[in-house]
């Protein structure tokens, strides 16, 4: 693992439990109504797991000081990393973008339309156009299979969709 | 005693019986190997046939369901690192590395004779041992449990792979996500939306965790290598290979028969304990997680272990361990049976049949087993390309086929993004895992002795359990402070 890294790694591990200790936990976690003195609140163990967190996030960014801020700031390097991985964060993004779209779609065009169109994104565009017409058949024919399978084996109701229920 | 026994054997030995058994076998290998289904849904959609069927045949199938479910989680796990159940989560981490390396056959093969061994013995426990270990079990509480809890996790140190700080911040990760929902104490945790009040679902995050970020892989920086659909390669395993992992799977079996007379510890943490202490004992320690068949063996026998003894606290006093048994239970009462101590002196022909229709449903597991392999095999020759997409559209369903929870396929596609960016900072998954599925345990038993003791902090040495495990903590902690200053030193 590259010193880079490592302290990329400790900083956003300490940025994650220092949010986590300071303010999910004041926020978030209920404190009980009456508890006996001796027992823990519900409140400790989180703590203790976030200090944990935390201290582990100094020791790996503690790399930061070993290292020369020259190197640490070298904009050339930036600029290269940036130049060679730019179509793997381009597609990063864009998977990301599908994922969020179809979480977001689910209740609005169903599971079964959302997930033919989720399947069809993914093979088509890791695949070849030769093989566009089995990917299209796959997109079409897994879903439903699936939905098919688990409705009538579990009576699992999946969800349909309010775009199709508003229009009838 | 033998009189009772001809008279079960009269009672299991005929064709419906065989028929459930079989049925329940594949039926449940099946279902544990679908990512998302488990267990406890096999035998929960099982359990209204069973009304229509003899109590003796209706219980052997809910068993086998069990039995079967249990193994076939290994299926997936090993071929396209997706735990298909919690228990199998652990052998996951050896299984799908010796899978890359074209040894899946082989991981298989060790899967399926480690479970039949483990499943065999825990049946035998349950013909000779159940009144003893469910006294055992009677006198294992919170601190014990919470011992046993810390002595399982310290195997975080072993699945850390080169840096034990990342190690450890991936277990805090998870130990933090397992505080979500409702306390011991009920308080809620963590609780953003109504969703979160019970907590996260454990499959949707194994699931999101292990088998998305590998899709999200290949999608980013599609590399030839990376070739989830693993070749099954040379599928026989040597004597040679397996004769070191033997002494593995009796101690696995042993964990698993223990651990499941324990009402309320289950099939996850037995493994893990088990894969801990094979990691612990074995020559080649170093080689854990990267692809060891003593691994697997160690977690295959204690999960299987823990089948037939599960049912120990079942039948001898009436306990159902998990809900698994708990269905089961429910199987007992709709055929006018109450498991208990008097299940032994009013019903004990159906007791012995059962005992020998269990053993009996080993020996089918192997053949099941055998068969069923090939099948999954074919997985092997589908392009990764295809299988990826494939594997996610199938864990959601399964995922929204278990809960009927649209939240729970937002958990997974989010534990798939973290489990990802955890993958590009080098954060190794394995603790993760280790960590959610053994801290809730933990913190609650530690909650739980310290309110029986009223903030006494003697409860956990005054048991002679309490010691060893102990002993064996401090043990494990040394050792691995020990191979971490070796490499120290090598580095230096």
């Amino acid at each position: 693992m590259s010193t880079r890294l490592r302290i990329v790694a400790g900083l956003i591990t300490i940025l994650f439990f220092s949010l986590v200790l300071l303010y999910v936990i004041p926020n978030y976690v209920e404190l009980a109504g009456y508890l006996p003195p001796f027992a823990p609140g519900s409140e400790t163990w989180p703590k203790v797991i976030s200090i944990i967190g935390l201290a582990m996030g100094c020791l790996l960014a503690a790399s930061i000081f070993k290292t020369p801020f020259s190197q640490l700031c070298n904009s050339a390097d930036f600029t290269q990393f940036i130049r060679t991985n730019k179509l793997p964060m381009q597609r990063c993004a864009a998977i990301i973008i599908i994922l969020s779209a179809y979480i977001t779609l689910i209740p609005v065009l169903g599971l079964l339309v959302m997930s033919t169109l989720m399947l069809a994104t993914l093979l088509i565009s890791t695949s070849d156009k030769s093989a566009l017409k089995f990917n299209l058949f796959i997109s079409i024919a897994l879903p439903i299979a699936l939905n098919y399978l688990f409705a009538s084996v579990t009576n699992t109701e999946f969800p349909v969709g309010w775009f199709w229920s508003f229009l009838g | 005693m033998l009189n009772d026994i001809l008279a079960s054997l009269e009672l299991v030995a005929t064709l419906p019986n065989f028929i459930a058994i079989a049925v329940g076998i594949w039926a449940g290998v099946l279902i544990g190997a679908i990512p998302g289904m488990t267990g406890t849904m096999a035998v929960t959609l099982a359990l209204p046939f069973t009304f229509f069927l003899p109590p003796v045949t209706s219980l052997l199938l809910l068993v086998a369901l069990y039995k079967g479910s249990t193994f076939g989680g290994s299926l997936s796990a090993i071929l396209i690192k997706t735990p298909g159940t919690a228990s199998a989560a652990c052998t996951l981490l050896d299984g799908y590395p010796l899978a890359q390396q074209g040894k899946a056959g082989k991981a298989l093969n060790m899967a399926l004779i480690s479970s039949c061994i483990g499943d065999f013995l825990s049946n035998m426990s349950l013909f000779f041992l159940a009144i003893p270990l469910s006294i055992f079990a009677l006198t294992v509480g919170p601190s014990e449990f919470f011992l046993l809890m810390a002595f399982a996790l310290t195997i975080v140190a072993g699945v850390s792979g080169n840096s034990l700080v990342l190690g450890i911040i991936s277990a805090a990760l998870g130990l933090l996500l397992a505080t979500v929902g409702q306390d011991v104490y009920g308080t809620y945790r963590f609780a953003f939306n109504e969703d979160m009040e019970a907590g996260l679902a454990t499959v949707p995050v194994l699931i999101g965790l292990f088998a998305v970020p590998e899709l999200l892989k290949f999608f980013v920086f599609r590399t030839k290598d990376q070739n989830i659909s693993s070749k099954l390669g040379d599928n026989r395993l040597s004597w040679a290979e397996f004769k070191p992992s033997i002494p593995t799977i009796f101690k696995g079996s042993f964990i698993g028969v223990v651990m499941g007379a324990i009402p309320g510890i289950g099939p996850s943490a037995a493994a893990f304990f088990s894969y801990s202490e094979a990691k612990r004992t074995s020559k080649r320690s170093n080689n854990f997680g990267k692809g060891e068949l003593e691994g697997i063996a160690a977690s295959e026998s204690a999960n299987n272990g823990c089948c037939g003894a599960t049912m120990i606290p079942l039948l001898a006093l009436g306990i159902p361990g998990d809900v698994i048994t708990g269905v089961m239970l429910g199987a007992f009462m709709i055929h006018g049976l109450t498991p208990g101590p008097l299940l032994f002196s009013d019903n004990i022909t159906i007791v012995y049949a059962l005992f020998i229709g269990m053993l009996f449903s080993s020996a089918l597991l192997f053949v099941a087993g055998k068969m069923t392999t090939p099948l999954f095999s074919k997985i092997a020759k589908i392009p990764t390309k295809t299988l990826l997409p494939a594997i996610l559209i199938l864990c959601v369903y399964g995922t929204y086929a278990v809960s009927t929870n649209y939240f729970d396929i937002i958990v997974l596609v989010v534990m798939g993004v973290v489990g990802f960016i955890m993958m590009l900072l080098n954060i190794p998954a394995a603790p993760f895992l280790i960590a959610f599925i053994l801290g809730p345990m933990f913190e609650d038993n530690f909650r739980r002795a310290i309110a029986l003791s009223r903030g006494d902090l003697d409860i956990f040495i005054q048991s002679t359990t309490s010691c060893v495990l102990i002993a064996l903590i401090i043990l494990s902690i040394a050792m691995t402070l020990r191979q971490q200053f070796k490499k120290w030193q090598n580095k230096e």
